[in-house]
């Protein structure tokens, strides 16, 4: 963060700091991939219990109701000293959606949970034949009663092997438009009738994974939002899903990489070396500041332009990533990461897990898509 | 993104009407002596004060309200030497000394030109030498050389300039590439003061170059927007294919960051990254608009490349001002020695 910060925000920066150093495990430090519930709960928790595992959320919520620099504060200090990458899901997705449509005993029921690390959430959007065009999606949920009964198969569900609720999309009427039968609901991922099969990722690990529904009875007090009005709730939330999307925590992660490794070069990082490490720093500094202008924004009634912070975000920490890809010479296709003078260093594993960003949470061109006509207005093209 | 607050529009929509349209001013330039009518009423309205603590006779602006008047600015292409003006007068105040004062006190008034000329790599002087960019404007030229207890501050003539060539620049304006003999020059200020003070003033060259970038960008994207709503090809308008909106995505993204950059580093002006936040903002805001305004021509097909169409001046005028106070490259550099 490039600002003049206040006492108050010094102040801040020091405390989160020391106590970073003071709390975090050494064997927490400097992961290269993000550590498997079993692994990372214990931090979470006590993140939680300092109160604050969840600075973006209202403090009615149980949030820390940070502004946007304290946030980029703990995104910068944990990047520093390589905090590990925690369960985001129900923190960033399903979170803010029940603080908005859920009814309160959804809240009450849910959100402690997600905010004591209780329950680990996972996102059941995609489908084999439905991803960038979601509202095709065809797993469906029948009405029986005071129940929903879902048959369908869900895939590239992140962390759903590790996950005990799914929050999904299912089609509950045929007869309407595509868009205005689909309903939002909340699934114990322990009811009978629900198989997971993780799938390996590019990166060579288990991020993500198939669900398959086969008549699972669900309580129709589980859906949000109205029955068929489920496409409503995702589309209203997906800017404020953005603008997590598009804080700078990976990028500000992948240049302490990027640091780490000029550092270990040393005098043989050379001249075109430093170019790209200033390079990699205004890049970072560049997406810093859009994510902390962003609120400005909406405070003035302007819509956020979520969708160029998402495309900034990914794009930015793909770039960064290239530059360590380029620093590493030899050692950059080597599988794990190293410890020279003291510091680890990652050379693919980041590198590799990149390529993530800039498909999910809508692709980059969808994003760009909705810039040309929602942002732009560039005449409508042949599309559905 | 940081939107002006109502005085800062007010600032800048006085200012734009104050400057017209530059395209015609830029047009008449042929190296040879400016008109300075337009110069002498920016001067009267007290424009080059904007920067200046009120007890000195300025407006006590502030980096914030410097970037967005010269952004919202920029697209008027007038070829008055404003970033210069508004960076260097804190610098000429900054000194303390008499001949400084007196020099501060005939620019503010619109009798003398002073600009800046930096240290910067030029295949035409490789031993090193001090461009100073709108050349023709220049009745003083000031120039830091040397460091710490050894810096001085200098201002050379225009009778001392002559020498050195005069060379057009493809915006319609020139520069000359000084150097600075022993003993050359009138002693503005010398010492670690100074130096300091100067490279607060290249701080506010950078962070100015940076605003009117953006400006630049911001002015030709629009107009490029424009174009593809109303420009039909193969019975539709070309901003409908998929291809154009995608790039044009993309220009709109790169156009965000650099501004949000360039908004951040004037909130950096003071502090400690203020040297590093300045030097980020011009490099990034030069490879925008080095990159952005490219893809405006070739959007806009032949008409682009068009000299009749306002878009030639406003790429010529962004390759010109990527290039001065400070290039992309330079900044870079500089950033990787100190990270």
């Amino acid at each position: 963060m490039l600002r003049i910060e206040t006492e108050a925000e010094q102040a801040f920066r020091r405390e989160v700091r020391d106590w970073y150093e003071a709390e975090l495990p050494e064997d927490l430090r400097d992961l290269t991939f993000r550590p498997e519930p079993a692994q990372a709960l214990g931090w979470y928790r006590r993140l939680s219990q300092k109160g604050w595992i969840a600075p973006h959320w209202p403090k009615a919520f149980g949030g820390m109701g940070a502004s946007p620099v304290e946030q980029v504060i703990l995104m910068e200090e944990a990047a520093r000293i390589g905090a590990p990458e925690l369960p985001t899901q129900g923190l960033n997705q399903i979170g803010p959606i029940l603080q908005r449509f859920g009814t309160p005993e959804q809240q009450a029921r849910h959100l402690p949970a997600i905010l004591n690390g209780d329950v680990i959430w996972c996102q059941g959007y995609s489908e084999p034949g439905s991803g960038s065009d979601l509202a095709s999606l065809r797993t469906r949920g029948r009405v029986e009663g005071d129940e929903i009964v879902i048959t369908g198969h869900k895939i590239w569900t992140t962390w759903g092997h590790h996950a005990d609720w799914i929050y999904a999309l299912v089609r509950t009427n045929e007869e309407l438009p595509r868009r205005q039968g689909i309903t939002f609901i909340l699934v114990d991922l322990k009811l009978p009738g629900i198989t997971r099969r993780p799938i390996r990722t590019l990166a060579d690990e288990c991020e993500f994974c198939e669900v398959f529904f086969d008549a699972v009875r669900v309580p129709r007090a589980n859906v949000v939002g109205i029955l068929d009005g489920g496409w409503n709730i995702v589309t209203a939330l997906l800017d404020e899903e953005r603008i997590q999307l598009g804080a700078p925590s990976h990028a500000l992660r992948a240049l302490e990489r990027v640091r780490r490794m000029a550092r270990a070069l040393g005098p043989v990082l050379g001249a075109s070396g430093r170019l790209r490490l200033a390079e990699a720093e205004t890049e970072v500094a560049a997406l810093t500041a859009a994510f902390l202008q962003t609120p400005t924004e909406a405070e003035q009634g302007r819509t956020p332009d979520a969708s160029s912070l998402k495309i900034l975000s990914t794009e930015t920490t793909q770039r960064v990533l290239d530059i360590a890809q380029e620093l590493a010479g030899a050692a950059a296709p080597l599988k794990s990461p190293a410890s020279v003078g003291g510091t680890v260093i990652d050379f693919s594993e980041l590198f590799l897990q990149s390529r993530r960003l800039s498909i999910y949470g809508g692709t980059n061109e969808i994003q760009r898509g909705l810039i040309a006509d929602r942002v732009l207005k560039l005449p409508k093209g042949k599309r559905p | 993104m940081i939107a002006p607050t109502p005085e800062q529009v007010l600032m800048r929509d006085s200012l734009i009407q104050l400057l017209g349209d530059g395209v015609s001013r830029m047009r008449g330039a042929d190296g040879g002596p400016p008109d300075r009518a337009v110069w002498v009423d920016i001067c009267e309205a007290g424009w080059p004060g904007l920067l200046l603590p009120e007890a000195s006779g300025g407006w006590g602006g502030t980096a914030i309200d410097m970037v967005m008047v010269l952004e919202g600015a920029a697209a008027t292409l007038a070829p008055e030497p404003l970033i210069a003006a508004l960076a260097t007068a804190p610098l000429l105040a900054a000194c303390g000394t008499e001949p400084a004062h007196a020099l501060l006190a005939n620019m503010l008034a619109g009798q003398t030109v002073v600009l800046p000329a930096e240290m910067a790599i030029s295949p035409l002087a490789p031993d090193g030498g001090f461009v100073l960019f709108d050349a023709p404007w220049a009745d003083v030229a000031v120039i830091g050389a040397g460091q710490g207890d050894g810096f001085r501050l200098v201002a050379l003539s225009s009778a001392e300039m002559e020498d050195a060539p005069l060379r057009r620049t493809i915006d319609g304006g020139a520069q000359r590439i000084l150097s600075l003999a022993a003993g050359a020059g009138r002693l503005l200020a010398e010492g670690p003061k100074a130096a300091q003070a100067f490279y607060a003033t290249r701080d506010l060259l950078r962070l100015g170059a940076a605003a009117s970038l953006v400006g630049l960008v911001a002015r030709a994207f629009a107009l490029t927007v424009e174009y593809l709503g109303m420009r039909s090809q193969f019975g539709q308008p070309i901003g409908a294919f998929q291809a154009l909106q995608h790039r044009a995505a993309s220009m709109h993204v790169a156009h965000a960051a650099a501004w949000a950059l360039v908004c951040e580093a004037a909130l950096a002006v003071g502090g400690d990254k203020e040297r590093v936040a300045c030097a980020m903002a011009k490099a990034k805001a030069s490879a925008t608009a080095r990159g952005v305004l490219k893809d405006c021509v070739q959007m806009h097909g032949a008409i682009g490349f068009s000299d009749e169409y306002v878009l030639a001046p406003l790429f010529r005028r962004a390759v010109t001002l990527a290039s001065a106070f400070g290039t992309p490259e330079a900044c870079l550099a500089e950033l990787g020695c100190e990270g």
